[in-house]
């Protein structure tokens, strides 16, 4: 089977720094691919060179989507593509309503009602959106925000989507709640590639996983697996 | 004489509000003040002019003619000069020198194609003034108070409903995050701008009646456009609008119930207070970009 997205030997520099140094992984249709690592190994640079969102004078080689070279176009051509990006830290917009938010999510389906309708169906997943539908986003709470974000990647209807750190600084029991809105979402048949340090949620949730060091991959394999290796047990899981 | 004030402020404050609706605007896309504000006001006035007085359009039509043209100059300003600026990802001090510039040279080429005597608009209507309840309004006042509120009603709708608004607001707020959305951030920004200098091209017209339209008037107009900005809380459409319309009522009703040599100082020691009290505007709008 062809890979949805691949990484070709690809290598990221913001100026002199090296951050990215020769990553290669593919993520195939269907499936959900973690990639972990400690602070600073290079995990939300990946996704944001896939996502367009880095400048690209600091891409070298290939990243593939769908057949296709995509390394180097600007984040709204590539989400236009049916890649979606949920931020670290969330990033909704503050001063629109959730409603709005939503709606943005869908600003390139030319057919509102369509978006309407997916919006309909964001709220059936996310009751307590629905409630709360004219309030700003800057007043939710952290997760109630990350729910927002999730819905809003989810509006333009993208063939794979992003997750970058999903539990960050949420309480354990919305973390509960925004995977199970992931593997939901998994079970849909979306593509993920999610990245996330809290690394034995992440390896419960995907198929198989890469571990970032340094900016280098340095191990992969099925979650399964991954879980029983000594050394990953070692580095990531232990105290989790 | 109270109502007839207050008609007069609302004609200044419109048109304060117009113009700071522009600082705000560009300050929320791009994170700088545009000091070429009113001289692009005044640019408008002069197109105004010409497609009224010169070339004889109805006043709707030049006023039409002129938000077009302009909305067309605001593009091409963006695309220029302030992108190949902002690519650079200079600080926002050589961003700004650059729209100092471009007063400048939109000034000079004023006063080479229309000269340097004040102009004055032939007025808008034929009927002067009416006479309302015992209070007789001028009839052009009213006329331009209308325009003012319908360009910032149509504009309130344009942000609040269309999907393109919506995207503009969104694109000002975080731009990472709406490019992730799909949203072209570059396009977004160049509209803002051409909106902003559509507005100020508007007031320029509006200005026609009430001071005449000469090159040196920008220099003034945008240092009040950007107080209202302020006063009101920068960055915030409404803010704008309020902050124009205090500002303007100030002034007006200093005039008034004082003299006219004190206008400036009652309306500028009240600046200063508001800065005391609210700092971040009559509608506390944060001062960073979120």
């Amino acid at each position: 089977m062809a890979a949805l997205l691949e990484l070709k030997d690809f290598h990221y520099s913001y100026g002199a720094i090296h951050v990215l140094k020769g990553i290669s992984l593919y993520v195939n249709k269907g499936e959900t691919v973690a990639l972990i690592g400690s602070n600073g190994a290079g995990k939300t640079t990946t996704l944001r060179a896939i996502s367009g969102l880095i400048p690209s004078q600091g891409m070298k080689n290939h990243i593939i989507y769908d057949g296709k070279p995509i390394q180097g176009k600007s984040g709204d051509k590539i989400t236009a593509m049916g890649i979606s990006h949920v931020f670290e830290g969330r990033h909704v917009f503050p001063k629109l309503t959730i409603e709005e938010n939503l709606f943005t999510g869908g600003y390139l389906i030319k057919n509102k009602k369509e978006v309407h309708e997916t919006i309909a169906k964001v709220y059936e997943r996310f009751p307590r959106l629905k409630e709360r539908r004219t309030q700003l986003a800057g007043t939710l709470s952290g997760g109630e925000q990350q729910m927002l974000a999730i819905g809003r990647a989810l509006i333009c209807k993208p063939r794979i989507i992003l997750f970058d750190e999903p539990s960050l600084g949420l309480a354990p029991l919305i973390v509960k709640e925004v995977f199970k809105a992931i593997k939901e979402i998994k079970a849909e048949g979306t593509t993920i590639l999610l990245v996330e340090q809290n690394s034995k949620l992440a390896l419960k949730t995907a198929d198989r996983a890469y571990v970032l060091k340094n900016g280098e991959i340095a191990l992969s394999g099925n979650c399964n697996d991954l879980l029983e290796n000594e050394e990953v047990q070692k580095a990531y899981l232990s105290g989790k | 004489m109270v109502i007839q004030l207050l008609v007069a402020a609302l004609l200044t404050g419109s048109i304060y509000g117009l113009i700071a609706l522009g600082y705000s605007l560009i300050y929320r896309a791009s994170g700088i003040m545009n000091l070429a504000q009113g001289d692009l006001m005044c640019l408008g006035g002069f197109m105004g002019y010409t497609f009224y007085n010169i070339l004889g359009l109805p006043i709707f039509g030049a006023m039409l003619c002129t938000m077009v043209s302009m909305f067309l100059i605001g593009c091409v300003l963006e695309r220029i000069v302030v992108r190949p600026i902002f690519n650079r990802n200079v600080s926002s001090s050589a961003l700004i020198l650059a729209t100092v510039a471009v007063s400048y040279i939109v000034q000079s080429l004023e006063l080479v194609i229309w000269g340097g005597a004040p102009l004055n608009m032939k007025s808008f209507l034929k009927v002067q003034t009416i006479t309302f309840l015992g209070v007789s309004y001028q009839t052009e006042s009213l006329l331009c108070i209308g325009v003012a509120l319908l360009c910032m009603l149509t504009l309130h709708i344009f942000m609040k409903k269309s999907s393109f608004g919506i995207a503009m607001r969104a694109a000002a707020m975080d731009p990472i995050a709406a490019r992730s959305c799909g949203i072209n951030v570059d396009q977004t920004n160049r509209i803002t701008w051409a909106i902003s200098t559509s507005v100020a091209g508007l007031a320029g017209i509006l200005v026609g009646p009430l001071y005449g339209i000469t090159t040196t008037l920008g220099t003034a107009m945008s240092t009040k456009g950007f107080a209202s900005a302020v006063v009101g809380g920068y960055g915030d459409m409404y803010g704008a609008l309020l902050g124009g319309g205090v500002l303007a009522a100030l002034e007006t009703f200093a005039a008034g119930y004082l003299s006219s040599s004190l206008k400036q100082l009652v309306a500028y020691v009240a600046v200063l207070i508001v800065l005391f009290i609210k700092p971040r505007g009559l509608l506390n709008v944060e001062a960073v970009k979120d």
